[in-house]
Order: structure tokens, then C-alpha cells, then sequence
């Protein structure tokens, strides 16, 4: 148990990550009324959800390959890096200038602004998914 | 909201914490029905997509076995590299953390009037959206004697389970003598899965049987990186790979599962131990439902994947004829993603996003000698065709080969948590 918020996807939408918080400290009351209130709120819903779910369904693709929990088990962790790192290695693979046969036929399919949107989403979960 | 509660409940006295992060909403009030059919790659990370991009959708994974064992990976447990442990998870993720209903039960019947799908033990699920992600089946009767009783002496260890571990066994318990492994037609489950587990076990003979051959019987004339391949043998393995293309042989015609034996148009083979991979259709239950055309496998929506005949179920993974993509556990993630977003965004109204599509393949060529190979797609003119491709070549140096084997191993790790972690 004493990993749960270390266990919650980050790919969840913020409401859910918010709750991961609240099971563990809030009195059960508090717990029901967030939760209840959760329910009714899908993160597409929620304002800014454009960029928001264009960043999340690039980051689902990223999940194939690299753990979205922030752990590395040989391939490297895109969980914990800022928006400007993620989105210049990104640039870097894309002209070659870091080779990478997968990564360049990654990053090759994706736009200039698919690269903003899913270096925002990687770099916003940082906090609350990786507490370390 | 009782049913909330109560779970809101168990989550402070600590038990499934997870569970009350996701908990479903209370019968009545989804937005949607889902029932998903088959826990393999495609219906696990579909089940568990839709559940992280659609909260108020209640989702159903069907599946008969209680862990799955994946295809992929398995040549390196049939080589001895790799525990029949590691390939194997379950669900208990899925359905914790994602608040996931499992039902271990067989969908045995579609009906697409009354959206519902009937279960062996004789219940029956209703269903708005059903994804179905039933695999492959083998085509018995195109080779004459191979059935189901033959496999349990000419295995075709194709689908992961008790068939692999009777390979690996098998190969244990051989001496001397030659391995025969038949190649099925185009199309089928992991185009270079054949050549890959010829050359894992070549690496096991070299070390443990080097008197052993192996025997490749293929259906085709040529088959996938290819030259990558020929190059790999001559240099860890001269002499012991041969690999008879179906023009030189005229095809797999019969076994003989008492003698072992297998027969081409022009030939006939002794085997130590053979492993015979079928020719392979969708699985039964896509067959069944309507899902297939005159190929066998079922036209799908590009960007949907929803079935091209049949209205409100989709089709992703190996039984899916998505275009150019293959039939691997990574198409069948990517596809099961997209189809996610889709569904999702049809039974709630969220937005679905333009698809991204790939394919990426780790191949062992030897336990120190991998290649990485990375394909982009795009939908387009009604089916799925090849955008980027990247594919390992000949002549690369052995330290990119040992990167590729060590990132295999981790790509194995997070795509596996990502399916059902």
C-alpha cells in the first residue's frame, strides 16, 4: 500500500491523480464527495481538454515502450524530464542528429505541435505520479 | 452511490485503494456499455485505454484463462534464455486499478441485433460498443494430418501456453538428429517470429546439442529481413540452418505424427522434433459472428477499427485485416489504443484524436545479436498503409546489436506493464 500514489497511471485524467491523493488522506466523507463529484467529470470535459487529449494519446503510444511510472528497466524514463528537454530530444531525433531507429520513426510522424502537446502532458505528470 | 461508497470504504481500511480511484460508476448511470472479447495484447490495453480515457463507461473483459502467456519473447524461453514465469501476467491490474469487470468465461456467441454476447457457462453480456480481439486460429485441414490431436506431437507452440512449454521439453529431451520447423503462408501471426525461434535454437544447439540441425520448411519463397537473417546464420551458426523455400519443395503437404515425419510435393522429412506452424485464419468467434470475409480476417475501419460488416463491433489484433500492418502484439497495442479513443469518443463525445499507428519488432537473431526495426502507418483510400519505415540492415556493428538486444529486454518490460500493469 505504500505505493498506491506511485502505482496511479499517469495517463489517468487529473481528477482521478487528484483522488489518488485524497483515498490515502482524507476522511472517508471527503473521499465520497470527490469521488462522486469525479465521476461525473471525464478529463475530456474539462476546459483545455484539446491539447490536453492530443498530449495524452501521443503519450499512450509512448507507454509501449517506455514506463510511464517513472522506472527503467533498460528502456529510459520520458517521466520527470521538463517540456523544453523532452521536446529538443524529440527535435534531435526527427533531423537525425540522434540517431535512433525507432525514435526517428516516432518522432518523424509527429508535428511540431504534437510535440508541444505531448511534452506538456509527459511534463505535468511529473509531480504528483513520481513523488519520489 | 451505495455501491460507491462501500467501495470508498474498503480503500480507507486499505484494501483495493487502486480500485476506489477507478470504481466504475453505479449500474445505470454509464454512459456506455464496453464489453471487450479476448485478454490478449489487443483486449487487454483496450480495455484498459477506454478505462483511463472514459471514466463513465462500464467495461467487461472476457477471457477463458486466468493469465496469458505471451507469444512474443517465448523463442527465448524455448532457447533456455528466458523463465515460462516471465511470460506469463495476469489480470488482477486491470481489474484493481482500473476498475475493470474480468469474466473468465468463452464468448461463444455475437448477436449483433441484440447487442449481446452469450458465454459458455450460459450467461450473457449486453453491450453499446464490443471490441473483439479473439486472435488467431490454425487451418487445419490445409495441411493432411495435422489436427488438433497432432499437435500434441508436432506442436506448433504459435499460440503461447502448454503448446511452448511441450516444445521446449521437446528440444530438451532430443539428441542428435534435426529439428524441422514448417513456415506458414502469408499472412500470419509475427513475420519474422519463425526465423527468429530457428535461430534461438540454433544458438541452444551450439551449445548443448552441436551435432543437431535445423530444417526450415517454408510455404513461402522469401520471407521477412530476410537477408538479416542468412547473414546472422552463416556467421553464429554455419552449416546447421537450411532453409528450403516453397519453390524448391512444392509445399508442406502431410505429416505423420507417429513417424514424425514431414511430406512436401517432392520430399519426405524425418524429424527429431518438428515444430509445424499452421496456416492461420481469424480466430473461431470472429468467423462466427459474421466478422470475416472471403480471406478469413476481418475488414475493419481504418480509423475506428470498427468491422466493415458488422455495425458496432470492432476488430483489432491479429484476426483485424488493418492493410499493411502486421499481425504483431505491438500493431495490435497501437491498434487497440486507437480503437480505445474511438469508442470512447462515440459513446461519450470526447474527442478522438488523428491515430498514430506503428509497429516496432525486436528480433534476436542470436541471444547477443538483436535488431530494432520501426514502421509509422497512415490511414488513407479505406485501409492502412506504410508511412515511415526503418529497418535494421546487414552489416551493423555488434555493439548496436548488443544495445538492441539489452533494449529488447526492457521494451519487454514496459510493454507488458503497459498492457497489463
Amino acid at each position: 500500500m505504500s505505493d498506491v500514489r506511485g502505482s496511479v497511471h499517469p495517463l489517468l485524467g487529473d481528477d482521478r491523480r487528484r483522488m489518488a491523493g485524497f483515498c490515502i488522506w482524507a476522511p472517508r466523507a471527503l473521499v465520497a464527495l470527490a469521488m462522486s463529484a469525479g465521476m461525473l467529470m471525464g478529463f475530456a470535459d474539462r476546459s483545455g481538454a484539446a491539447e490536453r487529449d492530443r498530449g495524452a494519446q501521443i503519450a499512450a503510444v509512448c507507454a509501449s515502450c517506455h514506463r510511464v511510472d517513472g522506472r527503467d528497466h533498460g528502456i529510459p524514463s520520458i517521466i520527470g524530464l521538463d517540456e523544453a528537454t523532452l521536446v529538443a530530444e524529440m527535435r534531435a531525433f526527427k533531423s537525425g542528429e540522434r540517431p535512433s531507429q525507432i525514435m526517428r520513426i516516432m518522432s518523424l510522424s509527429l508535428t511540431a505541435e504534437d510535440f508541444t502537446a505531448v511534452a506538456r502532458y509527459l511534463a505535468a505528470q511529473r509531480k504528483d505520479t513520481n513523488p519520489r | 452511490m451505495t455501491d460507491c461508497t462501500r467501495r470508498t470504504f474498503g480503500c480507507l481500511i486499505g484494501v483495493g485503494c487502486a480500485a476506489a480511484l477507478t470504481a466504475r460508476v453505479a449500474r445505470g448511470q454509464a454512459k456506455g456499455r464496453v464489453v471487450v472479447i479476448g485478454g490478449g495484447v489487443g483486449g487487454a490495453t483496450a480495455a484498459k485505454y477506454l478505462a483511463l480515457s472514459a471514466r463513465e463507461l462500464e467495461i467487461t473483459l472476457v477471457e477463458p484463462k486466468p493469465r496469458y502467456t505471451t507469444c512474443f519473447f517465448s523463442n527465448l524461453y524455448l532457447a533456455g534464455l528466458r523463465s515460462f514465469a516471465s511470460l506469463t501476467h495476469g489480470y488482477e491490474a486491470l481489474a484493481r486499478q482500473y476498475g475493470i469487470s474480468i469474466i473468465q468465461d468463452s464468448a461463444v456467441a455475437i448477436d449483433p441485433g441484440a447487442k449481446t454476447v452469450r458465454l459458455e457457462s450460459g450467461g450473457s453480456l449486453s453491450y453499446d460498443r464490443l471490441i473483439v480481439a479473439p486472435g488467431i486460429a490454425f487451418k487445419f485441414d490445409a495441411i493432411e494430418g495435422y489436427d488438433e490431436a497432432a499437435t500434441q506431437t508436432l506442436p506448433h507452440a504459435w499460440i503461447a501456453g502448454p503448446q511452448t512449454q511441450l516444445l521446449r521439453a521437446q528440444l530438451e529431451a532430443m539428441e542428435d538428429g534435426v529439428f524441422v520447423l514448417t513456415a506458414p503462408p502469408n499472412p500470419f501471426r509475427c513475420p519474422p517470429g519463425p526465423y527468429e525461434r530457428a535461430s534461438l535454437i540454433a544458438a541452444y544447439f551450439k551449445r548443448f546439442k552441436p551435432r543437431a540441425k535445423i530444417l526450415i520448411l517454408d510455404a513461402k519463397d522469401s520471407f521477412f529481413e530476410q537477408d538479416l537473417f542468412q547473414d546472422a546464420w552463416e556467421r553464429h551458426f554455419p552449416d546447421m540452418i537450411e532453409w528450403l523455400p516453397g519453390q524448391f519443395t512444392g509445399g508442406i503437404k502431410a505429416v505423420d505424427p507417429k513417424t514424425r515425419s514431414i511430406k512436401t510435393a517432392s520430399d519426405s522429412f524425418a524429424a527429431a522434433v518438428a515444430n509445424v506452424i499452421p496456416p492461420q485464419v481469424a480466430a473461431l468467434l470472429a468467423q462466427k459472428g459474421g466478422l470475416v470475409d472471403a480471406s478469413g480476417w476481418c475488414p475493419v475501419d481504418p480509423l475506428t477499427f470498427e468491422s466493415k460488416q458488422q455495425p458496432g463491433i470492432h476488430v483489432i489484433g491479429d484476426a483485424a485485416m488493418a492493410g499493411d500492418m502486421p499481425k504483431s502484439a505491438f500493431a495490435a497495442n497501437s491498434q487497440a489504443k486507437m480503437c480505445a479513443f474511438a469508442v470512447a469518443a462515440l459513446l461519450t463525445g470526447s474527442q478522438a484524436q488523428s491515430p498514430h499507428l506503428f509497429n516496432t519488432c525486436f528480433t534476436f537473431l542470436a541471444p547477443d545479436d538483436a535488431v530494432s526495426d520501426a514502421i509509422s502507418f497512415k490511414p488513407g483510400g479505406g485501409t492502412i498503409k506504410i508511412g515511415d519505415i526503418s529497418l535494421s540492415q546487414v552489416g551493423e556493428s555488434e555493439q548496436t546489436r548488443r544495445e538492441a538486444a539489452r533494449a529488447a529486454d526492457g521494451w519487454y518490460d514496459a510493454f507488458t506493464h503497459d498492457v497489463f500493469g
